[in-house]
């Protein structure tokens, strides 16, 4: 209906015209009118320069500007986001490294990812705390300052595996029957372990490596750090533990299982035997 | 035709410098199209006429006097004859006023004449073109640009000096409107 009454206005075209003797008319009268008013100026190269100029604005350079514009916007956030990847504490950017790790945690619906994550993370903030501590540049005050922060970051990942790592050995024991969820459980505790079990070291060797002048509150924050990784991986070896008993309760179970089957088995055998015998003497019969 | 092409801008150029030949192009490019305009809002075929030679009398004076730069002037084309199509309607009103008086009087006067004319004209009209003019000009003015002279949401929301958003919707209540009177007619 609506594309009927368009097409309709659109054929009105063809049906409402000026009559033609007045357009001439009317043409001749307007040509005579304005020829009176002033005398032509000759259009020079200039105008045609002008309009070249006016036509190249405004079909390339706007397109132009604006692409340069998107440009320099996804340019500034990848090398702001560059930038803060390689930010330390302290630094304007590292609070964006931070703000950026948790967006991608949140982003992680998977409880065993997010563990990964955030063990990662933790390397990560070993990573800085090595590079503070080897950095000659900082004043000592500064540096001091510096390794609390990593340290404290540090331990606040490692808490949150530790959260984590609860949260997954509760679920296990409700669904104790799925295996497969088990066999992966085992497969991410003993990762966890391994990891922590090298942070735990690294950690170790960092207080060692700490130099005398370093006072001992940093120390103690670096042990303290220690221990909440050496906590984190009793979790896991906990958690491998738990995991692996529950599967051993299951075998022994199913075992005998087997053995009440092989017994059955051996009952089927000798029925099947009386049932040849039968068989026999139905022959018999 | 939906945007200022090349043409347009060369013949802008050469209208700011006076030349006839690039005046009598525009008018042959846009001399129907203007006619069929005023002629839905005025109704009279004279009118229609004499307002439509109006219109480019005024975008000659007005190119080449005015220092502002025209960036489209198909739009330009469109807005005076809107507003010379309300000075026209402001004058008659101004002359209904002081004829009240003298139409007794007078009973084969010019008023008279031309209402004749727009009672002929009605007659003349069916379908469409009806409808058309049963609608609010509001209605009929963006329905006309926008189908009858295929004319660009944008342009026409510069003609008409509104957001590309409200002619949209102008457009959307006039087509339905359409629809109910074409329906009442038993389309």
């Amino acid at each position: 209906m609506e594309n009927k009454l368009i097409k309709e206005i659109k054929n009105l075209r063809t049906e409402i015209k000026p009559r033609s003797e007045w357009v001439s008319t009317s043409r001749a009268l307007l040509l005579q009118q304005i020829t009176k008013d002033a005398a032509p100026v000759k259009v020079g190269f200039g105008s045609y320069f002008q309009l070249f100029g006016q036509i190249f604005r405004q079909s390339l350079l706007e397109p132009a500007v604006i692409m340069l514009l998107m440009m320099a916007t996804f340019l500034g956030s990848s090398l702001t986001i560059n930038a803060a990847f390689y930010s330390l504490p302290g630094e304007p950017l590292y609070h964006v490294k931070l703000a950026l790790e948790n967006t991608h945690a949140a982003m992680t619906t998977n409880e065993a990812d997010q563990v990964a994550l955030k063990i990662e993370f933790a390397q990560k903030r070993m990573e800085e705390l090595n590079k503070i501590v080897s950095s000659s540049d900082l004043a000592p005050k500064e540096k001091t300052e510096k390794i609390k922060a990593a340290v404290a970051e540090l331990k606040n990942n490692v808490s949150s595996v530790n959260s984590h790592l609860t949260k997954i050995s509760q679920s296990i024991k409700q669904t104790s029957s799925d295996k497969i969820k088990n066999e992966q459980t085992v497969q991410m505790a003993l990762t966890i372990s391994s990891k922590t079990e090298e942070l735990f070291k690294s950690l170790d060797k960092k207080i060692q490596e700490l130099p005398a002048t370093e006072n001992s509150e940093v120390k103690d924050l670096v042990a303290g750090a220690a221990q909440s990784v050496q906590d984190v991986n009793l979790s896991a070896q906990q958690l491998v533990d738990g995991a692996n008993q529950t599967p051993e309760v299951k075998e022994g179970t199913v075992k005998g299982a087997d053995s009440e089957n092989s017994a059955q088995t051996g009952t089927v055998e000798i029925q099947a035997g009386k049932a040849t015998t039968s068989d026999d003497l139905i022959i018999i019969k | 035709m939906n945007t200022p092409n090349l043409q347009e801008k060369l013949l802008l150029i050469k209208l700011k410098k006076k030349d006839p030949d690039a005046f009598a192009q525009v008018y042959d490019l846009y001399v129907t199209p203007i006619y069929r305009f005023i002629y839905f809002k005025v109704s009279s075929r004279q009118d229609a006429e004499d307002l439509t030679s109006e219109v480019f009398l005024k975008i000659w004076q007005y190119v080449t006097e005015s220092e502002e730069q025209v960036e489209n002037l198909r739009a330009l084309l469109y807005r005076s004859a809107r507003n010379i199509v309300i000075d026209h309607y402001r004058k008659n009103a101004k002359r209904e006023y002081v004829r009240d008086e003298e139409i007794l009087n007078n009973i084969e006067d010019d008023h008279q004449q031309s209402l004749l004319e727009k009672v002929d004209t009605e007659i003349e009209m069916k379908g469409i073109e009806k409808v058309l003019h049963k609608l609010k000009d509001e209605y009929r003015e963006i329905l006309i640009l926008r189908y009858l002279e295929d004319l660009s949401i944008s342009e026409i929301a510069k003609i008409l000096d509104k957001s590309k958003g409200s002619v949209r919707v102008i457009l959307h209540r006039a087509l339905k409107v359409v629809r109910e009177l074409a329906n009442q007619n038993g389309k």
